[in-house]
């Protein structure tokens, strides 16, 4: 099993999704839109796959008033990707 | 780009529409009846030209009694929450969209109202017309119930519903957002007594405008109050239509474009879009359920629906296969739960959603045949 720096990461509503693509962008981050995985929710929206550290992504969400829905991490086993919530709105 | 979520709203629209919207926009984009000079082009007359033409579509008699706004959700939402007083009781189906049950939960919270969804027949995905009748109560108030299902594309009988609502002296209000301009409606045939209409649908005007049909103004309380260009002394909201529900600045560039939809429709005429339409979707029907991996829902024949099916290709959720088709073969579909979570509970594909597919007038079959290939080598 490899290990992966790359966290998925779930928003609260379209809205902020692309406020935090433009603020990822504008902060010169890399990052991946995806479709969200069936294993976590049928609803509409995308997700944002990145390797940005986790404090730092935090960090620029919170100054930006970003509400993240949820984080995950995950590894790939035999061809599939297993998924684990690594933070979770309050 | 290969385009088929018309359910969602239609693209490209007719040229006229755009040209329309912009000729009115650059040239008198004002307040109908606020400006007392004379306007280059007369936006009051236009404007009651296109409530007339958008009336009589529906044959709706008297047009003061067709209202402009800025779409069917707006309409739901003024019906619903215009008509229901605490302990009123409301028939509805599960194919219904967001735009009726939110309202009506938010109610059942609010006025303590009580709801029934009641089911559908799976094989023809109309509503059970018996359960429908057996449901009603002293304190039904209102039934409402969409003309064309907006995930399965089937069309509910409303001339039975008119009649079963007319017998027990229950408010009608049917969701037409799939259907207005698809589908013929008489509001006195099928004893409607409110219609929501989207004007950026099937009746191909810009986004941001729709109407809403009342047949009694005294059967509701309206959902927004304000200015209307006329009665400025009274404070309370002029019990006359339409400007009892046409409170603020309307969508005037909305409404030309909507003018020019209308216009196109009559030109063409509605049977032979509806023709075309058909012709698109039992082709998209035919391939579909000729691979063994896909699964087709709703039925599958092309009589009595709208140009709306939606599928799912095994080993794919609906959100990945509909993100696969946008990013990487640029074909707009819709997957998820298009605002119908009651139907996909009842269908149990909650969790996986639907693939969503409506072509349009504007689509080719050269675009259905570059689908199928698409779908074809991915299975």
């Amino acid at each position: 099993m490899k290990a992966n720096k790359e966290k998925l990461i779930l928003f609260q509503s379209t809205h902020h999704s692309i406020k935090a693509k433009n603020i990822l962008s504008n902060n010169g981050l890399k990052f991946r839109t995806t479709a969200v995985p069936p294993v976590i929710s049928s609803d509409c929206g995308s997700a944002i796959s990145t390797e940005v550290e986790i404090e730092v992504l935090k960090r620029l969400f919170d100054k930006n008033n970003i509400l993240v829905e949820a984080i995950y991490s995950f590894k790939k086993s035999n061809g599939n990707k297993e998924y684990k919530k690594i933070y979770n709105r309050d | 780009m290969i385009y088929f979520n018309n359910a969602a709203t239609t693209w490209p629209k007719p040229d006229s529409v755009y040209t329309a919207a912009d000729n009115f926009f650059r040239n008198s984009g004002m307040n109908p009846g606020r400006s007392g000079s004379m306007e280059k082009i007369d936006a009051v007359q236009l404007i009651y030209e296109i409530r007339e033409k958008v009336a009589d579509f529906f044959s709706i008699k008297n047009s003061a009694h067709l209202v402009f706004n800025s779409g069917a959700t707006e309409s739901l939402n003024t019906v619903i929450k215009g008509v229901l007083k605490k302990g009123d009781h409301v028939i509805t189906s599960k194919v219904e969209h967001n735009s009726v049950i939110r309202p009506l939960e938010r109610l059942i919270i609010e006025r303590e109202i009580e709801v029934d969804y009641i089911d559908f027949d799976q094989k023809s995905a109309e509503v059970d017309y018996k359960e429908l009748k057996s449901k009603i109560k002293d304190n039904t108030k209102l039934i409402v119930i969409s003309h064309a299902s907006n995930v399965l594309g089937t069309v509910n009988n409303l001339e039975k519903i008119g009649e079963i609502a007319a017998a027990e002296n229950i408010l009608f209000l049917v969701d037409a957002a799939q259907s207005a301009g698809v589908i013929p409606i008489d509001v006195d045939q099928m004893k409607i007594d409110f219609l929501a209409v989207p004007g950026h649908k099937s009746l191909f005007g810009p986004p941001g405008i729709g109407a809403l049909y009342v047949r009694d103004m005294e059967t509701l309380l309206p959902l927004k109050e304000g200015g209307t260009g006329t009665n400025s002394l009274k404070t309370l909201q002029p019990k006359i239509m339409p400007d009892y529900l046409e409170a603020g600045t309307l969508n005037t560039v909305g409404i030309i474009g909507l003018g020019a939809g209308l216009d196109f429709i009559l030109n063409q005429g509605l049977k032979n879009i509806h023709q075309k339409e058909m012709k698109l979707l039992k082709k998209i029907i035919d391939g579909l359920t000729s691979f063994p991996k896909i699964k087709v829902y709703g039925k599958q024949d092309s009589e009595n629906r709208t140009a709306v099916t939606a599928f799912n290709l095994d080993g794919y959720s609906s959100n990945q296969l509909a993100f696969k088709m946008q990013n990487e073969y640029d074909i707009q579909l819709r997957g998820g739960l298009h605002c119908a979570p009651l139907l996909h509970k009842f269908l149990g594909t909650d969790n996986q959603g639907m693939l969503r597919i409506s072509p349009g007038y504007f689509n080719t079959e050269a675009e259905v045949n570059e689908f199928l290939n698409i779908l074809e080598s991915l299975i």
